[in-house]
């Protein structure tokens, strides 16, 4: 009964490293709907992927998980291409705060909004 | 005893499929322990095969896998856009782009190239495979050097496996005539990246080195 315990236990760790389900961050339906959009860019694709990206963003702290990074930043890019100027400021500030990294390619990003 | 036997069969070959004359992570990438990059950037794939999706199906699954292992990984359809700017289209275009233009503009501290030598869907009678073969090479933006790279060939079985035959034939017809490529991509970079060592945000971050599981001779293509 014992080895049978060990086994089992291995088999169970033995799968957990092979093909971990388990994400850092949340991800929705990120990869579907981004790939119909650029496959088919229409009004209704960019819509579909905008909403997919919000969703993404409210469900991650629920889910208890991270935000993955350049959600917030492709966000803003489609709040920026919209003329919502103060959301996609807010949204690029949050990508820097996630993400330091972010921050060279933010500045980028709002000296072209402000160029607009 | 029966049970013991067949317990101690199965635990073997679990075993032996996870060790196929490998290296250590560190052994395999000593640049990458080195360099430590935090950031990378994605370019367009360059695309050797006739399945016109290929490039796309990469570049909207790849950022995943990348921001999984710990890596800060810039917007793919913002990069697009600005080397369309550059008058990049196109994975080919993207080697005349000097890699310090990437730190400058951007900051990254290294550049994900890839490209995709052959995706085929393949039909048999009763059941069905993608086979993809990719090369991916992680290059620094500050040495030029190259940091990761993995040569592989992956097939992904699209065939229904019920074990009943005909359900079979039916369900890999059915598969195979509207498959959904988007999670196959998926895998395919999951299972290429898997041997990347992690990044910064990763816990494991430097504690990987010692990992075994590198095919040498898809590590040194």
């Amino acid at each position: 009964m014992k080895l049978v315990e060990i086994f089992l236990i291995s088999m169970l760790v033995f799968l957990w490293g092979c093909g971990s389900a388990n994400t850092m961050y949340h991800w929705g339906g990120y990869s579907d709907s981004l790939y119909t959009y650029s496959k088919e860019p229409s009004a209704e694709s960019r819509a579909s992927h905008k909403a997919e990206l919000v969703e993404i963003i409210d469900e991650a702290k629920s889910k208890k998980k991270g935000v993955p990074p350049g959600i917030h930043f492709e966000l803003a890019m489609i709040e920026a291409e919209d003329g919502n100027r103060s959301s996609a400021i807010a949204l690029f500030a949050e990508e820097s705060r996630l993400f330091p990294e972010a921050e060279k390619y933010v500045g980028l990003a709002l000296k072209e909004l402000e160029a607009k | 005893m029966m049970l013991r036997n067949i317990i101690t069969i199965i635990a073997i070959l679990v075993l032996t499929g996870c060790q196929v004359a490998t290296i250590t992570k560190q052994e395999a990438y000593p640049n990458m322990y080195k360099d430590k990059p935090v950031s990378i950037l994605v370019v367009p794939a360059i695309n050797q095969t006739t399945a016109a999706d290929a490039a796309e199906l990469y570049a909207t699954t790849i950022a995943k896998p990348l921001a999984e292992a710990g890596y800060y990984v810039f917007s793919i359809p913002f990069v697009d856009k600005f080397l369309q700017r550059e008058g990049v289209v196109d994975g080919e275009q993207v080697s005349n782009v000097p890699l310090d233009k990437f730190k400058d503009v951007f900051d990254a501290d290294a550049i994900l190239f890839v490209t995709i030598k052959s995706w085929d869907t393949n039909y048999f009678v009763t059941g069905g495979n993608v086979t993809v073969a990719a090369k991916f090479e992680l290059k620094s933006t500050v040495t030029q050097e190259s940091l990761w790279k993995y040569d592989d060939i992956i097939i992904h079985n699209t065939s229904g496996n019920s074990g009943n035959l005909i359900a079979d034939l039916i369900s890999t017809a059915i598969s195979t005539a509207i498959v959904d490529y988007v999670p196959i991509a998926n895998t395919v970079n999951q299972r290429i990246v898997a041997s990347m060592p992690v990044g910064k945000y990763h816990k494991r971050h430097g504690q990987d080195g010692k990992d075994k599981g590198i095919i040498r001779s898809k590590a040194n293509n």
